[in-house]
């Protein structure tokens, strides 16, 4: 069985070895997300930020053949938990009636010290 | 292509916008789970904490469908890595000779400021 493994183009380079999305038999696996804008800026609020990655994981999805109602797991990250219900609009406007399982821990610090949350996610499309 | 998303009977309510636990395809992905016992109490030991987290990733996946000798994957996220050992004989006694694939990471914070200790599991139910 193939796996697919796609760098999405126009998304940001990868910071280190990975890719955006893989496809892989019936299941789509996207690397964690987040928020860092098209020209490279990183807004401060963790709102703004996570609207960012979500749109990230909403193309990369896509782009893997993948809609947010195959969305079955996510694990968020955050530098401080206490800001949780902030992302909480987002993801009912995103996911809907389709609640995807889920994790959420806070974590000492992301992959740039600017950055206050990040989203993976794991879709299951059928085969 | 069918995903079952189940909100479990007598489980604690999710804290934002999940469910307990999806089944999509072959597999059974199982949202965080916590030492909150039935009544809302949660105890201050990391063992017993555990152990009601398992309970209750017990309950769900054999909800969906699901049995601990199916269990393939597990994250455990704990707020003092140290404090890993007390966990292990109820790994030891639930997953007995199917031992899943793992990873366990410090967190720097769960949820709620008395938790000590968070699991999520992947099953595979495929023949």
């Amino acid at each position: 069985m193939p796996i697919a493994r796609y760098m999405v183009p126009g998304m940001r380079e990868p910071i280190s070895h990975f890719c955006h999305v893989v496809k892989a038999g019936g299941t789509i696996w996207l690397s964690g997300m987040t928020g860092v804008a098209e020209d490279k800026s990183i807004p401060e609020g963790t709102t703004a930020q996570f609207a960012l990655a979500m749109a990230s994981l909403d193309k990369a999805l896509r782009h893997a053949g993948g809609r947010p109602d195959q969305v079955v797991k996510v694990l968020v990250f955050m530098t401080d938990i206490t800001e949780r219900s902030l992302i909480n609009p987002l993801r009912i406007e995103y996911f809907g009636e389709h609640r995807p399982a889920s994790s959420l821990v806070e974590v000492s610090g992301l992959v740039d010290p600017r950055m206050t949350v990040e989203i993976e996610a794991v879709a299951y499309v059928g085969t | 292509m069918t995903i079952e998303r189940f909100m479990v009977p007598g489980e604690m309510e999710p804290v934002s916008h999940y469910c307990h636990v999806v089944k999509a395809g072959d597999h059974i992905w199982l949202s965080g789970m916590v030492g909150v016992a039935a009544d809302g109490s949660m105890p201050e030991d990391t063992a017993e904490q555990f152990q009601i987290a398992l309970d209750t990733i017990d309950r769900c996946l054999r909800h969906a469908g699901g049995r601990p000798d199916q269990v393939v994957k597990v994250l455990v996220f704990m707020t003092d890595i140290t404090e890993r050992a007390a966990i292990n004989p109820a790994r030891i006694a639930y997953f007995g000779g199917h031992k899943p694939a793992s990873s366990l990471v410090e967190v720097s914070g769960l949820v709620d400021p008395r938790m000590k200790v968070e699991i999520e599991a992947v099953a595979y139910i495929g023949d």
